[in-house]
């Protein structure tokens, strides 16, 4: 019986060229590799398990079948990661369609009310923390943004993109992405702040 | 601070301003306490965020995981193929006269260019098979240079036999 080729030493580029002739057991070994990583980016982003899982798998079905348009212009984690942005993206906005704009959005678009009422945080309330719980804390403080904060906080923050490429992928203006993540920052830095002054008391 | 400058602020920190520009954005929070402020705060908050994405583990098996995704590619692989199948079924149908066609119009054209230069025989008349490669068309073609005359007969082989020579042709064109 023919035995499995033992991928794990492999490096994600052979991975990926044996993946692109069709290789299946290839692309496996990269999907249990970078399962995490989509996973995290896609949960980030939903903040739901189950569409999570879901749109990380359908991320990846995507990936094996554009494999050949990989050119190896970046790492094919970040090409992956790409793909499920995008899907979450539209799964976002078919999310948007079916509810009410919220009034948080409204006051942004307008620019007024919400500035005035965030204090600047002065002290920095990450110092001393153990990286284990500053990460445990941006989750939360993540999951209390608005998606439209917290999708352009992710894009620019972990994803590194400039204010015209996640412009470009939300599809709104790039003076919208600048207020968006203008606000979303400052919303984190008063939760953060918030939480330190919790664990004080 | 109006909004204008708020933003300001972010692109400065963001880099995302001229030299010129970033200079004097740096000259103003310098001097002015409310817009350091600002500046401290949206510091703190991107350096916050910078490597310190929350880490999540999937919560479901590799195996488990993986054979969701193979299936769905392998699902959609026969789907594909299925699509192609019936794309190439329905599109036969149109191979016969399209490739038909496409014979008339090379021999018009070939004959528009090189009639004329074909006179060692005026008054002969030519009824030849064509030569073609599809394995459902015949044809044969007719030409008379004294009659300015020039027929291609296609047909189906399937449906169709070839006419019979005939000294005169019934269909002229002109």
């Amino acid at each position: 019986m023919a035995t499995q080729p033992d991928n794990t030493k492999v490096s994600d580029e052979k991975l990926v060229r044996g993946a692109q002739k069709g290789d299946m057991v290839a692309f496996e070994e990269l999907v249990a590799r970078h399962r995490d990583k989509l996973y995290a980016r896609a949960f980030s982003m939903m903040r739901n398990e189950d569409e999570a899982i879901d749109l990380s798998q359908e991320a990846w079905v995507k990936g094996w079948q554009r494999l050949k348009q990989f050119q190896g212009e970046s790492s094919f984690v970040t090409w992956m990661t790409r793909i499920v942005i995008n899907l979450c993206l539209d799964q976002l906005r078919k999310q948007k369609r079916h509810r009410a704009e919220s009034i948080e959005l409204l006051e942004e678009e307008s620019g007024g009310v919400e500035r005035q009422m965030l204090p600047v945080v002065a002290a920095n309330p990450t110092e001393r923390l153990e990286r284990a719980e500053l990460r445990a804390r941006i989750d939360r403080a993540l999951g209390q943004l608005s998606y439209e904060h917290r999708t352009v906080l992710i894009l620019h923050e972990f994803e590194e993109l400039e204010y015209k490429e996640i412009a470009k992928k939300m599809q709104c203006s790039i003076g919208t992405v600048m207020s968006r993540l203008f606000y979303a920052r400052r919303k984190m830095a008063n939760l953060l702040a918030g939480f330190k002054r919790e664990e004080l008391s | 601070m109006n909004q204008k400058s708020e933003l300001r602020l972010q692109s400065y920190l963001d880099g995302e301003l001229s030299p010129r520009q970033a200079r004097r954005v740096a000259e103003w929070s310098s001097r002015d306490p409310e817009a350091r402020a600002l500046l401290g705060e949206l510091k703190m908050a991107r350096t916050a965020l910078a490597g310190n994405e929350p880490e999540l583990h999937l919560p479901e098996s590799r195996e488990f995981y993986w054979s969701k995704i193979r299936r769905e590619i392998e699902r959609a692989e026969k789907a594909e193929a299925g699509f192609l199948r019936r794309a190439w079924f329905s599109w036969r149908k149109y191979l016969v006269p399209l490739a038909g066609t496409a014979l008339v119009a090379i021999l018009a054209i070939s004959t528009a260019r090189f009639g004329d230069v074909t006179g060692a025989d005026e008054s002969a008349r030519h009824l030849a098979e064509v030569e073609n490669l599809s394995e459902h068309t015949g044809a044969y073609s007719f030409r008379s240079h004294a009659e300015n005359m020039f027929v291609v007969w296609v047909y189906d082989q399937n449906q169709e036999a070839p006419p019979e020579p005939e000294p005169e042709a019934d269909l002229i064109l002109q």
